[in-house]
């Protein structure tokens, strides 16, 4: 569903992504996972056909991202670090909007904003301005849009940033029921998360993948904590000798 | 598609502009503004019209003060169009919601007519809210020789012309929203490049022959008060909508480079 390979993302003179290659099936939810700065959301970006990656090729939903973008942002739902909101209008209406701006057929629409103001638990709210409403509501809003048009691909840039304890495991469910019809790639800094939710952990560190496994095998001697510790201390413990 | 993303997205813009009360507030100004305005010009030609019937008035008609009537409206314009270009792509770069647009299956064009629509519709509101006043004027004329109404023909020049002039100024807006995040940075430039096609009118002035005539077509003002006066030329309509298409162009090229650059 996901293909990934020799990815190179460059800023200028700064090299955000170097050469990353990974793949995810469909069904599965991978956790993209790295310290800050280590190309995390740079990767998400190109998956979600927002720019263009310097090299390499990504094909996201049977369809490359840079030669038929179009065709893959039909098929993704991008929630960025940010999310885009238009502050400005009424939950309901802003999901109309997006529903809309993803040629979601007319004849879903209502379904798929109502399911998705219900999954997210958007229903006392539907009809607030965003702006009004606290920063955790605004994420699943944020997820909302991400989800309305019924994609293939979901691609979650630190989906539980901003939520209450009890709102995280009800999105964390949430994510966890996209699995088997949704392919799902989330980054995340909280590492139990992954552990719960995700089949799948791609680690990257310094614009490169360190560990591309699955959850289990990764867990199965250390603790998820441990691992990724050992992989990214003993890097950048490398890094400095030189 | 095309019209389908564009209608989609202008529906928005529109609607954005209600959100908070910016838009009845400036509306509801200029229509004031103009009221007031209007009612000073009716003065005036009531006082022309007592001083030629002592046979002292000078050739004042009233198309002539239609026509000074209408230039005022243009220089208002001029102030007004640009606040509410400013916001156009500088609120989608604050908001993150650039983002959003750019994931989704919609052109970079789409979006910047989209755009476009939504400011030029107001400005066409307002212009809309001002044809109370030719309409009054010709109704209250008794339409004879001493107190004629005003000549439809070139009111409805005038017009086109106003609808030509304030669609040039909301493309320029809109280009300037769109290299920066700052609306005031906006809304400077925006100012800056609306004054300076007026200025080349006057820069006209101080030069001649090829110079001079290349100044005068570039400067819109001069193509704008062809139309009050009446005269429609063709020329003048490709050099509006040359302007138009001209800085829709580089609003698409500085939306499609952010891509690149972010």
């Amino acid at each position: 569903m996901i293909e990934v390979s020799n990815l190179v993302k460059k800023y200028g003179d700064f090299i955000a992504v170097q050469g990353i290659s990974f793949k995810v099936e469909k069904g599965e939810i991978l956790g993209l996972l790295g310290p800050n700065g280590a190309g995390k959301s740079t990767t998400m970006k190109i998956l979600s056909a927002f720019m263009p990656a310097t090299s390499g090729t990504a094909r996201v939903a049977g369809f490359d991202v840079f030669e038929e973008p179009f065709e893959v942002k039909k098929r993704v739902g991008y929630l960025p670090e940010n999310p885009p909101l238009y502050i400005e209008m009424r939950v309901r209406e802003y999901l109309e909007y997006v529903a809309d701006l993803k040629h979601l057929e007319k004849s879903r629409k209502k379904e798929r904003v109502d399911y998705v103001i219900d999954r997210c638990g958007l229903g006392d709210n539907q009809k607030r301005i965003i702006a009004t409403m606290s920063k955790g509501f605004k994420q699943r809003v944020g997820i909302a849009q991400a989800l309305v048009h019924d994609p293939e691909v979901v691609i979650l840039d630190e989906p539980t940033v901003g939520l209450d304890p009890v709102q995280i495991v009800e999105i964390r469910n949430l994510i966890k029921g996209l699995a088997g019809n949704h392919t799902v790639i989330l980054s995340t800094h909280i590492l139990p998360e992954v552990v719960m939710t995700c089949g799948k952990v791609v680690l990257i560190n310094h614009g490169k993948v360190m560990v591309d496994d699955t959850v289990d095998t990764l867990t199965r001697g250390d603790t998820l904590e441990q691992a990724y510790l050992k992989i990214v201390t003993g890097e950048s413990l490398a890094h400095t000798q030189h | 598609m095309f019209f389908k993303n564009i209608s989609t997205m202008f529906k928005r813009e529109f609607r954005a502009y209600f959100y908070t009360p910016l838009a009845y507030v400036f509306i509801g100004m200029f229509v004031f503004f103009m009221g007031i305005m209007f009612n000073s010009f009716l003065q005036n030609y009531l006082n022309y019209m007592q001083a030629s019937a002592y046979q002292m008035g000078a050739q004042i008609t009233i198309d002539r003060l239609a026509e000074a009537f209408y230039a005022n409206m243009h220089v208002i314009l001029m102030i007004m169009i640009p606040f509410f270009t400013m916001r156009l792509f500088t609120s989608e770069s604050s908001q993150g919601t650039f983002a959003l647009l750019m994931t989704s299956p919609i052109r970079t064009i789409e979006l910047v007519i989209a755009k476009f629509a939504g400011a030029a519709t107001i400005v066409l509101i307002m212009l809309g809210m001002t044809v109370i006043f030719p309409i009054f004027l010709f109704a209250f004329s008794d339409k004879s020789a001493q107190s004629p109404g005003p000549d439809m023909g070139i009111v409805g020049a005038t017009y086109l012309g106003l609808v030509l002039i304030s669609f040039t100024y909301v493309a320029i807006g809109t280009f300037w929203s769109s290299i920066t995040e700052s609306q005031l940075i906006a809304l400077v430039f925006t100012f800056f490049n609306i004054f300076f096609l007026w200025l080349l009118s006057l820069w006209a002035q101080s030069t001649s022959g090829g110079v001079q005539a290349t100044l005068q077509q570039m400067a819109v003002n001069e193509q704008f008060m062809s139309f009050s006066r009446g005269t429609l030329e063709l020329k003048s309509f490709v050099i509006f909508l040359s302007y138009i298409i001209f800085y829709l162009f580089l609003t698409n090229r500085s939306i499609e480079s952010r891509a690149w650059r972010s």
